[in-house]
């Protein structure tokens, strides 16, 4: 890492400490938590799209399955719910094994995609009839708020820096696996299977752990999601999350971190924002996501990168034509 | 010197056609043996069975004494057999230095803890990669290409690339489908010395080809194919004077090279 590279983290790092106490509304810190649990539900689900290169519908199951683990920990035994977050993790990943075990075996490309819709409808399912576990549509109500050695997260303050703070562990640990030999397996596969397999990588075992992992993170995204609602229902399940978590990769950017983040945030903020339109909202945000899609195939960070980028040419040239350029 | 690879009664069926039938070969260790054949008589077939990318319908492979037929080709992989594919296979959008570090998987232990925690140990073995590829690309003639993202060189550098991530697992045994095809007569020359000088690394090399050129050149044992069965097997001498193979296949191209 470069010494800017280094300045620039630490003002992220800084703003990211600094801005949510000083926002004028109670609702705009709502709107960071919110996005912060959609982005680590993207980011995760681009571990399997962009990472691995392959198709999921049923990654919601996994935000689910967290939910409900922390939620349910909570409610019939009293756990706390930090340790809930860890057991959602854990949960979630080790459904994602048999899961991705189930379906990775052979399916590829839009089978796989069928295979997990599948899965995630027959998931939403249980949860919705098995209503002596996990409460009916009613849900299980009145979950603790997350503490801390007797430091409770309690307001939407709290919530903010717990969730940016788990989103950058997340980002942290994302990054990281793909400088590793576990991530570059993964990514010998998404680029060429058969080659990769001539190199000694086994498909089902990487492509597994890969989906595992993602499983993993989004189960961390619904159990936080869940302790601030302090209520889970299976309407958690529910494909609308699949959906959020399309719309963020897709929008964003796929592939390179900070587009699920931006994905999550323009999500969070356009459903917000556009309250306004009452009953037309959705076909509002549809319309909205149509023209950025239309304008930015690759989504709006790396769009954002290419205008950055020509921005910054644009000015060295005219500080070049006013013979202030560094080149002779 | 003692056989590493020996293929017994090889068959393959596919739906009805007989791919290969019965096939027996033996590959000595340290030698360049050369495969050849018309087109479809089921050269890159063999090289599939032996890899484990299909299995054989009937009999076995067996790989220093142990049997590997049947097994998984990332398994094969492990056990020291590298291959390249007849259609050049690289990792299409990675740069080319990590296209060798991608490969190099089964050189390599780091945990993903290490990786995580940017532990000294995985620094040390970041290092070491990239170090070695950097040698591995210079062996290749691919020096300074390593930024390159790997669909952007060219058929011949694409080619060598792909020799390279093959040399990246540090196999006993290479098999080479078709490695000069699409190449013209002085990368063709290229290839020859190129595959000559990874033989000096104690590698036994099996060239699959059709340009008899490079199969004079380089082999000291050359096995015939057609129509997936074994009709010739010998020096290249023996092999450029067998009336059936001639009759079947060669004919003038022999006189030719």
């Amino acid at each position: 890492m470069s010494r800017g590279d280094v300045l620039k983290y630490l003002v992220i790092l800084a703003l990211l400490i600094v801005v949510p106490p000083v926002l004028p509304k109670e609702y705009f810190r709502y709107l960071i938590f919110l996005s912060c649990v959609f982005a680590i539900l993207a980011l995760s689900a681009d571990i399997i799209i962009s990472g691995a290169g392959l198709l999921t519908f049923g990654h919601q199951a996994f935000f689910g399955i967290g939910a409900y683990t922390s939620g349910a920990l909570n409610f019939y035994q009293g756990v706390e719910p930090l340790v809930g977050f860890l057991a959602a993790f854990v949960v979630s990943g080790v459904s994602g094994i048999l899961f991705g075990y189930i379906c990775l075996r052979r399916l590829r490309a839009v089978y796989l995609a069928i295979a997990t819709f599948g899965l995630g409808a027959v998931v939403f399912l249980i949860a919705r009839n098995w209503y002596q576990f996990t409460g009916g549509l009613t849900g299980l109500r009145g979950l603790d708020y997350p503490s801390l050695f007797g430091f409770e997260i309690n307001s939407e303050l709290r919530f903010c820096y717990l969730g940016l703070a788990l989103l950058l562990l997340t980002s942290y640990f994302i990054y990281r696996l793909w400088h590793s030999r576990l991530g570059r397996a993964i990514i010998a596969l998404r680029e060429n299977e058969e080659l990769a397999r001539s190199k000694g990588v086994s498909p089902i075992f990487y492509y597994t752990v890969a989906f595992s992992i993602a499983c993993a993170f989004a189960g961390l995204s619904g159990a936080l999601y869940v302790h601030e609602m302090a209520v889970v229902n299976p309407m958690l399940f529910q494909f609308n999350y699949m959906i959020i978590i399309f719309i963020a990769v897709l929008v964003g950017g796929k592939g390179r971190l900070p587009g699920p983040i931006i994905g999550a945030t323009i999500y969070v903020c356009l459903t917000e924002f556009l309250r306004f339109a009452e009953n037309l909202r959705y076909a509002l945000m549809g319309v909205i996501l149509l023209i950025v899609v239309t304008f930015m195939p690759s989504g709006v960070y790396p769009f954002l990168l290419s205008q950055a980028h020509s921005f910054t040419n644009f000015i060295k040239q005219w500080l070049r034509r006013k013979g202030y350029g560094t080149n002779p | 010197m003692a056989p590493i690879l020996k293929i017994i009664g090889v068959s393959k069926d596919f739906a009805g056609l007989k791919a290969l039938h019965d096939v027996d070969v033996q590959i000595q260790e340290g030698e360049i043996l050369g495969v050849i054949g018309p087109n479809g008589s089921g050269k890159t077939t063999l090289t599939n069975v032996v890899t484990g990318f299909l299995p054989p319908t009937a009999g076995s492979v067996v790989y220093k004494e142990s049997l590997i037929s049947g097994l998984p080709p990332e398994i094969i992989a492990a056990k020291g057999i590298a291959r390249t594919f007849q259609i050049t296979s690289i990792f299409p959008n990675l740069t080319v230095e990590d296209n060798v570090i991608a490969a190099s998987y089964l050189r390599t232990s780091g945990s993903l803890w290490g990786a995580f925690l940017h532990t000294k140990a995985y620094r040390r073995e970041e290092a070491k990669l990239r170090q070695q590829s950097i040698e591995s690309l210079t062996l290749l003639g691919l020096q300074g290409k390593g930024s390159a993202p790997a669909n952007t060189l060219g058929l011949a550098e694409q080619r060598r690339l792909e020799i390279a991530l093959a040399l990246a697992i540090a196999p006993k045994l290479l098999l080479l489908d078709e490695p000069a095809a699409g190449l013209n007569v002085t990368e063709a020359l290229e290839l020859v010395h190129l595959l000559k000088s990874i033989h000096r690394k104690e590698i036994t090399l099996v060239v699959i080809e059709h340009n008899m050129k490079v199969i004079m050149q380089l082999c000291s044992r050359i096995v015939v194919l057609n129509y997936g069965v074994k009709i010739a097997e010998g020096t290249p001498e023996e092999i450029a004077k067998n009336d059936e193979v001639i009759s079947v296949y060669l004919g003038g191209e022999l006189e030719s090279a």
